[in-house]
């Protein structure tokens, strides 16, 4: 089989962080959101793929990494969001390509599933996820026999009885004719199945993230990091003999780790990174390529983009910070918020019987944040 | 021995893929039974015996023993779960002779191996494995070389075991054949054109033919591309008869026998999820429209009987007994029956007071747990009426009781049972608003206000399913972390929380207990600390009332209360910490609907915990050990 890959824009929901660069190359624990991608593919002993993207320049690192074990077709974008990608390769698509939207963090088994529907029925498939808040995702409408009986792409309100539209699909050439009448997926999904058409949808309740907002990277990092079962150190990294190191880690080459620095894993410490001295880093922080962190800041469950600086003495938590952003010294986030009042989607965790949502501050590409400034929670800053 | 055989004997080129391929396939429809270690053997055209076998799972070990690079005229296969001998890769079947010449798989236990593996060791035998299984070969070898055919010393061979068995061998000196014999455990017989197979299951060759023929107790025979021999072994030997007089057999007609499964092989294959256990939640609705259709003339048959009875004993094991629990609840409550709920493996000891003017009611999904099958054995010595309650046409259990009520599941795989247990509750629920009606207990209107919410269940269980399973693996993510769990309920609720409580015990090895609600501060509740999960089951206000003060007791200990409740009881859904709003609906039907969340909430926090809810460690889907 063949695979489509849609690796598309930047996303509405994370253009500050990106810089307009397309939101598959954003780095998580040192390979970006496609690799993954690339790597459920390979699994499924998929090697031709069709990548759809409209900066096709951006995708050469991947292609060279992968060139090897993967034959790719690299396409420039014709038209307009998702219904352009998916027309630019109408007639793979046709034939019963995967279609796969690169933004999509998934398990291998996922695509097992998916694929095995696809042969053992020979009809359309879409992978569905049971998610309470359908409302970011898309809301796909199941019947008790497993078949998809109505989709609706942007819900408004949180929808019962629906699942989230999991990204992943096996279409016809029927249905890519009604995308392209249409000029829309659900309306097009609508009417095949309304005229008594049979879409399957193959039900994943396992790992599904959709990085389309920065929270988002803060989920896969947990899940990435939370695969690691031992430390990776390189051997080309210089760590003092004063730093503590516990739990699995990865320290990537040329990385430098100051005395009395502690890093507790799970984390990911990129390639020519800077740990200064007396610096804390908890677990699930993910510090990407040649960053830097001053001495005395703490950090945890952070996405430190590459080329970023946090300056001295600073506190970051559930926060994302941009590539090549700027933290002055002395500057806090605050974490505690209440998401039913102030609308801020946060991460849930459970301590001392009390329930505490979190989330920390988005910091933009290239943004500077002055000194001394306590930033609110869901603060974003371009 | 609970493990999966298959064995095959086809015209060559009658696949379009290698005969290993064919074995591979039909093995993995099979690995419900067991999958400690899988093995299987073909006799090549060029008359060749080859045998590969691994420890581990098919899909694990499939490269490694190279299923698809083995042609042949005849194969066997063989999917194990482990009881003489761990699993390893000598252990596993199958197991050869000396000389490498005859290949047998086998599912059972061989009571007296010991003693003829000694008698064989005696005569120059060598043993490379553990197993009971590896005593035919050579005891067929042995026979051979004192002078009989391969079929004769076949037929001596297995007139000298004693135990369960279901056997295939393949020799080559004849390469055309495969030899088998059945006693107690499951063997069955599939046509098809130019190939014939035999399997432990149904669905082992389901892609190929649905016109079966079940084996039965003491039969034996071979099996050819074009040919069937069936024959009823009528003379045991003993140990040491050595001599060349071959057992007396008689020849039967099975034409008669020979059924159309109706089944489609996409029944017996996960479409569309990622396991057999999702699959099966998401199927109940279908699981009891078909049930719920047919019910109405199987009842019938046997209402009469046990309307008229003293006592209703009704017995199961794992899931089946909690459907019995809640058979037995009902009829006292809406059939004014005294009844009663025994687990299986425990029927024994209450087995003297059963009388002839008694009925049991032997609840299993396959129809073959040995457990019940045993306790049946003896409540028909007793003299009582046996009626069975089986998903599998024509297993062990429907063949030796005098009536049987099929549930209409369709082929449950995934080890925990979900679908099998919500069609059997809605069987045992119907019988009891049957008698109720027959004995005069229970007015016209009540009775239909029943039966019109059992009529909709399928409805309410697929709204409850779409509703709630996201909300649920959200749940899942936190009770993943849990070490342990209690689940309380009274009444009619107490035996769903026990269902609930099994469920997620077995497929996400999370310890969970379930207790009656109002025993709980008799004990358990010394455990209960901060976080600690307590998940209630409160089917409507004929338990509301007494389960509020049971809450607020686990909230004043800062548990981590979830419940399973009507959505119209406010004052539990505020009191309650995680609340899962249900339809409102006839509490003795409830219990249908009430354990779907449940399953749900064990499959996902099995699947967050990286386990296959498929195949939970240690367990196996029908089990035939007692």
């Amino acid at each position: 089989m063949e695979a489509v890959v849609l690796a598309g824009g930047a996303g509405k929901g994370l253009k500050v962080i990106t810089g307009g660069k397309p939101k598959t190359l954003i780095p998580i624990a040192g390979k970006c959101v496609i690799e993954y991608v690339m790597n459920v593919l390979l699994r499924n002993n998929i090697s031709n793929v069709i990548l759809v993207t409209d900066r096709p320049s951006d995708f050469e690192d991947i292609t060279i990494k992968y060139g090897r074990r993967i034959k790719f077709d690299i396409r420039r974008q014709k038209g307009v969001e998702v219904i352009g990608a998916i027309l630019t390769a109408e007639d793979e698509l046709s034939r019963g390509a995967i279609l796969f939207y690169g933004d999509t963090i998934i398990d291998a088994d996922a695509l097992r599933m998916l694929i095995n529907t696809y042969l053992e029925f020979n009809e359309p498939v879409i992978l569905v996820v049971p998610e309470e808040d359908v409302r970011l995702y898309g809301a796909v409408r199941v019947s008790d026999e497993g078949m998809v009986r109505g989709i609706i792409e942007k819900p408004k309100e949180v929808l019962e009885g629906y699942y989230a539209y999991g990204g992943i699909a096996v279409l016809n050439k029927e249905l890519i004719e009604l995308i392209r009448s249409f000029n829309s997926l659900d309306e097009a999904i609508n009417d095949y199945v309304n005229r008594g058409g049979k879409v399957r949808a193959a039900i994943w309740g396992g790992l599904w993230i959709d990085i389309g907002y920065p929270w988002n990277l803060l989920e896969a990092i947990y899940h990435v990091l939370n695969e690691l079962r031992e430390s990776r150190i390189s051997s080309r990294a210089k760590i003092s003999s004063k730093a503590v190191i516990e739990g699995p880690v990865i320290i990537e080459d040329g990385a430098f780790i100051d005395h009395n620095a502690i890093i507790r894993g799970p984390a990911y410490i990129g390639k020519d990174v800077m740990i200064g001295a007396n610096a804390f880093i908890r677990p699930y922080t993910s510090i990407e390529l040649e960053s830097s962190v001053g001495s005395y800041v703490e950090l945890v469950w952070s996405s430190i983009q590459p080329y970023a600086t946090i300056g001295r003495a600073s506190f970051l938590g559930y926060s994302v910070v941009g590539p090549k952003a700027v933290i002055e010294p002395f500057v806090y986030t605050k974490l505690l918020i209440e998401p039913e009042k102030t609308g801020i989607k946060a991460i849930r965790e459970y301590k001392r019987r009390r329930e505490y949502f979190k989330i920390g501050s988005f910091i933009g590409y290239k943004a500077r944040v002055k000194s001394y400034l306590t930033l609110e929670p869901g603060t974003l800053i371009s | 021995m609970d493990c999966g055989i298959i064995a095959i004997a086809a015209k060559p080129k009658t696949f379009k893929v290698k005969l290993g391929t064919v074995i591979k396939e039909s093995l993995k429809r099979l690995e419900y039974r067991g999958y400690d270690s899988v093995g299987f053997a073909v006799i090549t055209i060029g008359r060749e015996l080859i045998v590969r076998k691994s420890k581990g799972m098919i899909d694990a070990v499939s490269r490694k023993i190279g299923f698809d690079f083995f042609d042949g005229i005849v194969g066997i296969g063989h999917t194990r779960w482990a009881t003489h001998g761990a699993p390893s890769d000598v252990n596993a079947h199958p197991h050869t002779d000396c000389e490498g010449r005859i290949a047998v798989a086998h599912n059972g236990i061989i009571e007296n191996y010991l003693e003829i593996k000694e008698a064989l060791i005696q005569r120059g035998h060598k043993f490379t494995s553990d197993t009971d299984t590896e005593v035919v070969p050579h005891l067929i070898e042995e026979f051979k070389k004192l002078g009989l055919s391969s079929y004769d010393a076949f037929k001596k061979a297995i007139s000298m075991l004693r135990g369960a068995y279901a056997i295939v061998a393949i020799d080559i000196d004849e390469p055309d054949k495969v030899f088998f014999a059945k006693m107690t455990s499951p063997l069955v017989i599939g046509f098809a054109d130019k190939a014939n197979f035999i399997a432990s299951d149904i669905p082992a060759f389901l892609n190929y033919t649905r016109r079966i023929l079940v084996v039965k107790d003491g039969e034996l025979g071979y099996i050819t591309h074009q040919e069937i021999r069936l024959e009823l072994l009528k003379e045991y030997r003993s140990i040491g008869d050595w001599s060349l007089k071959v057992p007396q057999t008689k020849i039967i007609d099975y034409s008669k026998r020979v059924r159309f499964i109706d089944w489609t092989p996409e029944m017996a294959i996960k479409a569309g999820y990622p396991h057999f256990m999702l699959k099966e939640i998401h199927e109940q609705p279908q699981a009891l429209s078909q049930t719920l259709a047919g019910i109405h003339d199987d009842v019938v048959k046997v209402l009469p009987i046990v309307t008229k009875a003293e006592k209703v004993i009704i017995m199961g094991a794992g899931t089946s007994y909690h459907a019995s629990l809640l058979g037995s609840l009902l009829l006292n409550n809406v059939g004014g029956l005294w009844s009663h709920a025994i687990i299986s493996s425990e029927a024994l000891w209450y087995m003297k007071s059963i009388t002839d003017r008694d009925v049991v009611i032997a609840v299993s999904q396959s129809g073959e747990t040995i457990d019940t099958l045993l306790a049946v054995r003896e409540a028909k010595k007793r003299g009582a009426l046996v009626i069975a309650l089986s998903n599998v046409v024509d297993s062990a259990i429907p063949r030796e009781s005098d009536l049987t009520i099929y549930t209409k599941a369709g082929p449950e795989i995934g080890v925990a049972a979900t679908k099998t247990f919500t069609t059997q509750v809605a069987t045992l629920s119907y019988l009891a608003i049957k008698v109720g009606q027959a004995r005069g207990l229970l007015k016209e209107s009540e009775a239909n206000e029943m039966l019109h919410w059992l009529k909709n269940t399928p409805e309410l269980v697929s709204r409850v399913i779409s509703i709630h399973e996201a909300r649920i693996r959200s749940l899942a993510r936190r009770l993943m972390n849990k070490h342990s769990a209690f689940y309380l309920g009274r009444g009619i609720g107490l035996p769903v929380s026990m269902e609930g409580a099994l469920k997620l015990k077995e497929v996400a090895y999370i310890h969970a207990e379930a207790y009656p609600a109002g025993e709980s501060k008799h004990g358990p509740i010394a455990l209960v600390e901060e976080e600690f999960p307590v998940i209630f089951t409160i089917l409507g206000r004929i338990d509301a009332d007494l389960l509020k003060s049971n809450i607020e007791e686990m909230n004043a200990r800062y548990a981590w209360t979830i419940g399973v409740v009507p959505k119209n009881i406010e004052e539990l859904i505020k009191l309650l910490k995680e609340p899962i709003r249900m339809p409102v609906m006839n509490e003795y039907i409830a219990p249908i609907v009430y354990i779907v969340p449940y399953q749900l909430l064990a499959y996902y926090t099995a699947v967050t915990r990286g386990y296959d809810p498929d195949k939970p460690r240690n367990l196996a889907k029908t089990v035939t050990v007692v």
